[in-house]
C-alpha cells in the first residue's frame, strides 16, 4: 500500500518508515539512505512546484515530515540532505550565507543528457541552436 | 587318547572357516549383484518417466517437487552434476541454475534497502511476477535453488525464523544471537534495547551488541525520535515489502 495525497503523489515506502527521519549511523546505510531522501525531495518538488527552498522555512515542508507517524526531519538533518542535494547539482545556494537555494528537479548533468539526446534524435549535433530553438522549436512538440 | 588340539585340528578347522567366508561372501556378492541389477532397473525406469514427463517437470511446481522426492527416495540427485543424463535430458539443472541466477539478482537489487535479508514468500512474489504464467515457481523450488546456491559457496541461505523463512544474502555468517534476535524482530516488528532483553532473557549489552552488527549492515535501522530508541527491520516492514 502507497500512501497518495490528493494531487496524486506516492510517497515511496521509506516515508513511512520511522527510522528515515534519523540519520544513520552506519556510513553505507546512511549513503542509501540520503539517495532516498534527495529521490524523495526532487520529486516531491516538481510535483508540488517547488523550486527554491528556504532553510529556515524548511522543516515545515510537508516533504521533511510525516505526521502519521509522528515522525520529522531534525533541522541538522534537512542540512544535510540539502548539503548533499547541492552536491549532486539538484540544488544550487544563492549565495555563500546557504539560506536559499534553488532546487533543479533535473540537474544540470541530466538537463545535458536530455538535451545532448534530443540534438542527436534531431541531427542537431555540431550545429548551433538558439534555446529559443531547443525549447520552442517544430522538433520540441513533443518533448 | 585323542587329542582334539593339534596341529592338523587347527589346519582343518582354519580350511572349515575359510570355506564358510567363501560361501558368505558368495552370498554377499549375489545378493549386491541382485540389488545392483534391481537399481539399475529402476534407474532406468525413472530415467524413463522424467523423459516423458520433462514438460510436465518444467511446468508444474507440485508436479516437480514430487518428481525431486522421488529421485530423493532412491538416492538420486538431478541438480548434482552438471553434466549427464538429469541434467541434459531434462535440463532440471538449468532450470535451477536459472532460477539460482535470478535469486541472487533480486538479493542484489533489495539488499539496499533490506540489508540483505528477505522472506521468502516476498522473493516468490517478485520472481513469479516476473515469469511467464505457465513457468511459476514455488516455494519448494526456491528453497532448493538456495541450496545450490550454498553448495556454489554464494554465502547464501535460507534461514526459518519465527513463521517464515527468510534468505539471507549478508556476506559473513550470522550468529545464533542475529538470527534468534530477527525472529523475535519479526514477530514485533521493532523494539528497543529492553523490550528485547526482557524478552529473550539476555543482557542489554548482548542485545545491544547484537543489534550494533544489524544496524552495521543495515538490516536494522534506528529511531532516535523514539525514547528510549527503537529499532525497526526493512525486512519486516510490511511498506518496504510491497514497494515496487
Amino acid at each position: 500500500t502507497t500512501t497518495t495525497t490528493m494531487t496524486g503523489f506516492e510517497w515511496p515506502w521509506q516515508y513511512s518508515f520511522p527510522p528515515f527521519f534519523t540519520l544513520q549511523p552506519n556510513a553505507d546505510v546512511r549513503r542509501t539512505q540520503l539517495d532516498a531522501w534527495c529521490a524523495l525531495v526532487v520529486s516531491w518538488g516538481r510535483n508540488n512546484n517547488v523550486s527554491q527552498i528556504d532553510v529556515t522555512e524548511a522543516s515545515s515542508l510537508p516533504v521533511f515530515k510525516n505526521p502519521s507517524i509522528s515522525r520529522s526531519l531534525p533541522a541538522d538533518s534537512i542540512m544535510v540532505v540539502l548539503e548533499e542535494l547541492a552536491k549532486r547539482g539538484n540544488l544550487e545556494w544563492m549565495d555563500k550565507t546557504k539560506r536559499r537555494g534553488y532546487l533543479f528537479w533535473r540537474s544540470p548533468a541530466e538537463w545535458g543528457q536530455q538535451i545532448y539526446t534530443w540534438a542527436q534524435a534531431t541531427s542537431h549535433i555540431n550545429s548551433v541552436c538558439t534555446l529559443y530553438e531547443i525549447s520552442q522549436g517544430d522538433d520540441t512538440i513533443n518533448q | 587318547m585323542r587329542r582334539r588340539a593339534g596341529v592338523g585340528a587347527i589346519q582343518r578347522q582354519k580350511i572349515q572357516q575359510d570355506k564358510f567366508k567363501e560361501k558368505g561372501s558368495e552370498i554377499q556378492e549375489n545378493q549386491l549383484e541382485q540389488m545392483t541389477l534391481q537399481m539399475e532397473k529402476f534407474r532406468e525406469k525413472l530415467e524413463e518417466f522424467a523423459a516423458k514427463h520433462k514438460t510436465e517437470i518444467k511446468k508444474n511446481p507440485q508436479f516437480r517437487k514430487q518428481f525431486q522426492e522421488m529421485c530423493a527416495s532412491i538416492g538420486v540427485d538431478p541438480l548434482a552434476s552438471g553434466k549427464g543424463f538429469w541434467c541434459e535430458m531434462l535440463g532440471v539443472g538449468d532450470f535451477y541454475y536459472e532460477l539460482g541466477v535470478q535469486i541472487v539478482e533480486l538479493c542484489v537489487a533489495t539488499s539496499h534497502r533490506n540489508g540483505g535479508v528477505i522472506s521468502l514468500e516476498e522473493a516468490l512474489r517478485r520472481l513469479n511476477h516476473r515469469r511467464r504464467q505457465d513457468n511459476q515457481i514455488s516455494t519448494d523450488d526456491l528453497v532448493r535453488a538456495v541450496k545450490k546456491l550454498r553448495v556454489l559457496g554464494s554465502g547464501m541461505e535460507v534461514v526459518a525464523t519465527g513463521s517464515s523463512q527468510f534468505i539471507y544474502s549478508i556476506p559473513g555468517e550470522l550468529s545464533m544471537d542475529h538470527t534468534t534476535l530477527l525472529q523475535h524482530a519479526e514477530n514485533v516488528g521493532h523494539m528497543t534495547v529492553s523490550s528485547a532483553a526482557s524478552n529473550l532473557g539476555w543482557t542489554q549489552e548482548r542485545v545491544g551488541r547484537t543489534v550494533d552488527h544489524l544496524l552495521r549492515i543495515g538490516v536494522a535501522w534506528r529511531d532516535d525520535q523514539d525514547r528510549p530508541p527503537t529499532y525497526w527491520f526493512p525486512a519486516f516492514f510490511q511498506q518496504c515489502t510491497t514497494a515496487e
